[in-house]
């Protein structure tokens, strides 16, 4: 697991959906190298589109 | 018969050429103006039309900007209140030098390029009305 905490800058979102947001970016750190973004960004959308309907954006 | 098959024939093929010729010029156009302007399509799926004007809107913006320093919010925001005027709702825009990406657009909303440095991404999304049952 990734150490470091998510720092939120500006938000519009349930409690319950930052987290979501806040626990996949550090899976998706896991997974990936820190330079691989375009993979960062697409596994965050796709879980989002899952998780909470589909039109997500990530970048 | 005959005659007017062939004249049918020899003024499709001649119209064809002229449309042909047509689009080479337009894209001979296109590449000499984005030379010109500084500017490489990364990826694209939109008219040439939206695609000039995005261009064109994000020259003259950077041209008005003092050299080396560069505002990426505000080059974001005229694209996209830009597009949203000219195309409607709801176009997206995010500006920057180092950044990945992965989003779903409506067709032929899509462009991504560079100009100078600066890397502009700029798509639509499809707008659903809100649910007031």
């Amino acid at each position: 697991m990734l150490e470091g905490k998510a720092v939120i800058g500006e938000t519009d979102m349930l409690q319950t959906m930052q987290q979501d947001a806040t626990d996949l970016a550090s899976k998706a750190l896991d997974f990936f190298d820190v330079t691989e973004a375009i993979e960062i960004a697409r596994f965050i959308k796709k879980e989002f589109d899952r998780m909470h309907g589909p039109g997500w954006q990530c970048m | 018969m005959e005659g007017a098959e062939e004249e049918l024939e020899r003024r499709s093929k001649f119209l064809k050429s002229l449309i042909q010729k047509k689009k080479t010029i337009e894209q001979q156009e296109q590449h000499d103006h984005l030379q010109h302007n500084n500017v490489r399509v990364r990826a694209c799926d939109m008219p040439l039309p939206l695609q000039s004007r995005a261009f064109r809107c994000a020259r003259d913006l950077l041209d008005s900007m003092p050299p080396k320093k560069l505002d990426s919010k505000r080059l974001a925001l005229t694209l996209k209140k830009e597009f949203d005027s000219s195309y409607g709702p709801a176009w997206h825009c995010i500006v920057g030098t180092s950044f990945g990406s992965y989003v779903t657009h409506s067709l032929g909303g899509f462009v991504y390029f560079s100009i100078d440095k600066v890397y502009v991404l700029l798509f639509k999304t499809a707008v659903e009305p809100l649910d007031h049952s």
